[in-house]
Parts: structure tokens; sequence; C-alpha cells
């Protein structure tokens, strides 16, 4: 099975230039899995933890979008225990001009800006509505406990 | 992975350069591959790229905005020359090749110039591909057939120059040796062939009939070249030939004579040439008599010169001048036996003998009417003196009439001035209608 230049050349880039915290490297046997690594940004409840993630490129990609999973535990209204990440542009707002260093900074900025209003986990949603402070004070003990 | 998909995606150019980033498709990420731009947003991609991203989600892929394949028509030229012109390396470089060229020329290398490039194998039960370079030393199990001599399936090694057992004969057969045996034994022969010492000698001579025949066949192709100039040459002096035509002078036919033949009836010696009339003769029948009928009818083959039918001699366009000036001039007829400068030379004299005639006939005009003018003068003055005599007698005659008219009417009666005048009476009577009619001031104005 051959890989796509695209791919090819993606990983390259990710490899060689990574983004500011942002790690990709694919799997020796799969080269459309990668193992990701995102540090949490600074100012966010998640700063200083390191959260690992998994990103899968399917076959019709860049036709549909690659698959982003969470591995750590994290406390985000958009994002399930299961790891699954609300984020539309991985879902109905995929476009094959974006490719996986765009996906993963978007992952990076959700975690800088969690959005209640399209949540995930409703209940983790429902608390960061309530209250911001004690749902970031969750987020942050969940950070240090989890991904660090 | 898919066939259709990798086609898409993997059209393996191997760009020479870092391509500029505005070229790159942002869906294969590589330089464009048959550039296709969007008329509702003018975003650029490759055609394959944007039509299956169509096909997936009908919208732009770079703004969201809604997208069909009726929005998509084949990028600007700039851009597709950009791109085409892209260099690029063989893709078979990873096999050897070090080629690079523009991009829309490496189809042309692969089809028709790389030596990496594989190509099936001619022979038609052959399912494999050949690199161009490898095509030629290419060759299959079955080529080797078993020999026939040791019955070995497939020949080793030592059959790389025949099977040991077989029948060969000596090396100088040609020169005369009979000795036939085993190939291995050949080199023993060899040692004892009677021919194998006079080797330098037979190896010098057919050395030497080789360059022989080389020469020889040198010479043929400079003879076969000379007989092509030669041809040429003669088809050349066949030509002259019929343009000089009357004048061109065989050995064997040196005493033909053309103008034996026509049908002229003047004598073709020394004749009188009257110079006013000839001219508007030749004009007026030009052709009615051939000059030298038959003279083309040998030569009608001849489609190369048209044929010059050259009134050279005129004899029988003359008509029998019996009123031939006292001065006859001698033209000389065309001597069709003589030299074509011969001819041309009394073709001069005549032309000169006409010119001489010509100004004589002239300068005879020129008397004759200063001649006619002197008579004319006279003749004029003459008349001039005889009207002014009538011009007299006409006025002593209106001076006679005058004192009788004053006393009576002004106007004077015409009727009876001219029946007053005896002489102006002989002179009206003859035209009636004149007398009525002519007005009185112009009678008073004589």
């Amino acid at each position: 099975m051959s890989l796509p230049k695209r791919i090819i050349k993606e990983t390259e880039r990710l490899v060689n230039d990574p983004a500011p915290g942002i790690s990709a490297v694919p799997h020796d046997d799969n080269l459309r899995y990668f193992d990701v690594a995102i540090t949490g940004p600074e100012g966010s409840p998640f700063e200083g933890g390191i959260f690992k993630l998994e990103l899968f490129l399917p076959e019709e990609y860049p036709m549909s979008p690659p698959k982003v999973r969470f591995l750590t535990k994290i406390y985000h209204p958009n994002i399930d225990k299961l790891g699954r990440i609300c984020l539309d542009i991985l879902k109905e707002k995929w476009s094959p001009a974006l490719q996986i260093r765009t996906v993963l900074l978007s992952v990076q900025a959700l975690l800088s800006s969690p959005n209640p209003d399209d949540p995930l986990a409703t209940d983790v949603a429902k608390h960061y509505k309530e209250d911001e402070k004690g749902a970031q004070n969750v987020s942050r003990e969940w950070t240090r406990q989890y991904a660090s | 992975m898919t066939s259709s998909s990798s086609s898409s995606f993997s059209l393996s150019y191997s760009y020479v350069e870092a391509v500029n980033p505005n070229l790159l498709c942002c869906i294969c990420r590589t330089p464009f591959n048959v550039p296709a731009t969007t008329k509702s947003c003018s975003h650029t991609f490759c055609w394959e790229c944007i039509c299956s991203a169509i096909a997936v989600l009908p919208q732009c892929p770079i703004d969201r905005s809604p997208l069909s394949l009726e929005d998509v028509s084949l990028a600007s030229p700039i851009v597709r020359h950009m791109v085409s012109e892209l260099p690029v390396y063989c893709t078979h470089r990873s096999l050897g090749c070090d080629h690079q060229c523009e991009r829309q020329l490496l189809e042309h290398h692969l089809k028709d110039e790389c030596l990496y490039e594989p190509l099936p194998c001619p022979e038609r039960k052959c399912d494999q591909f050949i690199k161009r370079k490898d095509l030629k030393s290419h060759s299959h199990p079955d080529d080797h057939q078993s020999c026939t001599t040791c019955d070995l399936k497939f020949p080793d090694a030592s059959h790389a120059s025949g099977c040991p057992d077989a029948q060969v004969s000596c090396e100088h057969q040609p020169h005369g040796c009979r000795w036939t045996g085993r190939q291995a034994d050949r080199p023993d022969h060899l040692e004892r062939c009677p021919y194998e010492p006079l080797k330098e000698f037979f190896l010098m001579n057919s050395k030497r009939i080789t360059a022989l025949e080389a020469e020889n066949q040198r010479l043929k192709d400079r003879l076969e070249e000379l007989a092509f100039v030669f041809d040429r040459s003669r088809h050349d002096v066949h030509a002259m030939k019929y343009l000089l035509h009357p004048w061109f002078k065989l050995p064997a036919n040196a005493s033909h004579n053309p103008t034996t033949s026509s049908s002229t009836s003047s004598p073709t010696g020394t004749m009188p040439l009257n110079g006013t009339d000839f001219f508007p003769h030749s004009s007026s029948q030009p052709d009615e008599h051939d000059p030298f009928p038959e003279i083309f009818e040998g030569e009608t083959q001849h489609t190369l010169f048209p044929p010059h039918r050259i009134p050279f001699q005129y004899p029988h366009l003359l008509p029998p001048d019996h009123t031939a000036p006292p001065t006859s001039i001698s033209v000389a007829p065309l001597d069709l036996d003589g030299t074509l400068e011969h001819t041309f030379t009394s073709l001069r004299d005549s032309v000169v003998v006409l010119a001489k005639t010509v100004e004589h006939t002239g300068r005879r005009h020129d008397i004759a009417l200063t001649t006619e003018n002197v008579r004319v003068a006279e003749e004029l003055a003459g008349v001039k003196a005889a009207v002014r005599g009538i011009r007299q007698q006409v006025h002593r005659i209106m001076m006679e009439r005058v004192p009788g008219n004053e006393m009576g009417d002004k106007r004077m009666d015409p009727d009876m001035m001219v029946s007053g005048n005896p002489y102006l009476r002989s002179v009206l009577g003859s035209y009636p209608a004149l007398t009525k009619s002519i007005p009185t001031t112009s009678v008073t104005k004589l």
C-alpha cells in the first residue's frame, strides 16, 4: 500500500518543523497512525500538562477528516471521557484544504477556549456554565493528576 | 489503497527545486496537476483533487462557499504554463536515470527515451516488464534450446562457443582444408593443419581483396556520377541544338538547306526592297507562308522550348515591286548554310541598308513637301490678289449707289443692290437661296 505524497509531506513537515507545543510522530508499522502530544496552552487551566492524543488518517484522507482522540484524561466540556473531541472541523466543517497541523492547532486552541454551549461532556459543560472557576480548578487538578 | 485514489494523489513527480507555495494545491500539497480554478471564488486546485472534493462535499475547500462541478474550469494559461514548466527529475531516478526536464516533457522522456522505463517484453508469451536498456539482452529460458549434439537441456558455460561434441570443420576450410571433427579437437588439428602457417598470407590477401572491392565500389559510384553529368550535358546540348535550330551543323547534314523547301516564289538572291511598303505588308500577312515548315516537324518532341518562329527570311512577303525607286537597295538573303555569326552579320547589313533606305526616302519626302509648299504659297498669293480686286470693285459699286439712297430709304434693298450690279448678280445667281438672306450689314462690311 503506497502512501499518498501529501501524507508523506505532511509527516516530514510535522517532524522537521513542528508547531510550538505540538508533536506528532507516525508509527513505524502504520504511517497513517500518529502519536500526538499537545502541551496545555499558557493561561489555560491545562497549562503545564502534556496531553497525549492519537490521530489516524483514514483511507479517504484528505477527503475525509482525520480521526483524533484524547488518550489522556481531561476535564473539558468539549471532550468526553472516551477522549472524543467535539470540534466542527473534525466533522461537518472538514475541508481537504485543512491538514494535520491545522487540526492539532485547533485542538490546542480548543483547550484555551472551551465552548460549553456546544458540549460533548454535558456534565462538564454544565459545571463550566454554572461555576467556571470551580470547573477550571477541576480541570487544573485533572491536568496535574493525569497530564504531568 | 485503491488505484483511483492513488492516481489522484501520487502522480509521483519529483521536483528539482522547492516550488513556489502559490503553485501548490492545498488538497494534495503538490504543484498543480491540470490546474482548475473555481469561477465563484477563484481558488485553484488540481482538477482531480477538486473533483473528488466536490464529490464528497459540494463546497470550496478553502472558503466553504457552495461549489459545483460547473463552477470549475481550467486555470488560466499562465498558471498551467508555470506548473508544466517546473523542472522535475525522471521518475526512474532511483533506478539510475539522472535525467531532469520540464514537467510537461517528462511523459515524452519516459515514452521514448528513458533507458530505465520498464517496457513489456515484445514476446507474446512473456509478460515481464524489462527496462528499455535491458530489452536487447533480455532472453527467456525457452530461448536456450537443448543442445542437439549432447542433449544437454540448458547448455552451460561450456556451450558458450558451441557444443564440444559438435561436428565442425577447420577454420581454413575456405582455403582448402578438408578436416572435420569435434569442436573440442579443433585446436589440436590447427597445430598440424598445413594451412595454419599460411594464415598470415591469407589474412593479408583477404585484406587486399577487401580494399580492392572498396576501391571498385568507389569507382563504380564515380562512374555513375559521371554518367549522370554526361546525361545532363547531353540534354543541354540537345536543348542548344534545338535553340540554334537551322544553324546547328552536324557534319552529316551540313548541306541541308531548309529554304529550298519553303514555298517562296520570290528569288532568294539579291532583290530590290522598297522600304516604304515593306512593313505594312509584313504586318498584314505574317504567317501566310511558313519560312521553314519542315524544320519543326522533325523537332516537335521538344517541349522544353517553345518553337520560336523567327521570320528571318521574308522575300515572299514583298510584292513584285515595279515602282521601285531608281536607287534599288540590295538586302542579302539569309544564308542558312553559313554559321550563326555569319547570319547575324548579314542580317545586320540588311538592317543598315534598310536604315539608309528609310533615310533616303525621308529626304525625298522633305524635298517634295518643300516644293509643294512653295506652289501652294504662290497660288494663295494669286487668290488674295483676285479677292482684293473684287473688293475694290464692290466698293466702287457701293459708292455709286450711295447718293440715290440718301434721299429715300435709309436701308438698302439687297435685291436692288444685287440686280444693279451685274457682277454680283452673276455670282449670287447660282445661289438663289442666299440672295434673299444676305443681311445688309454683311454687305456694308465689304
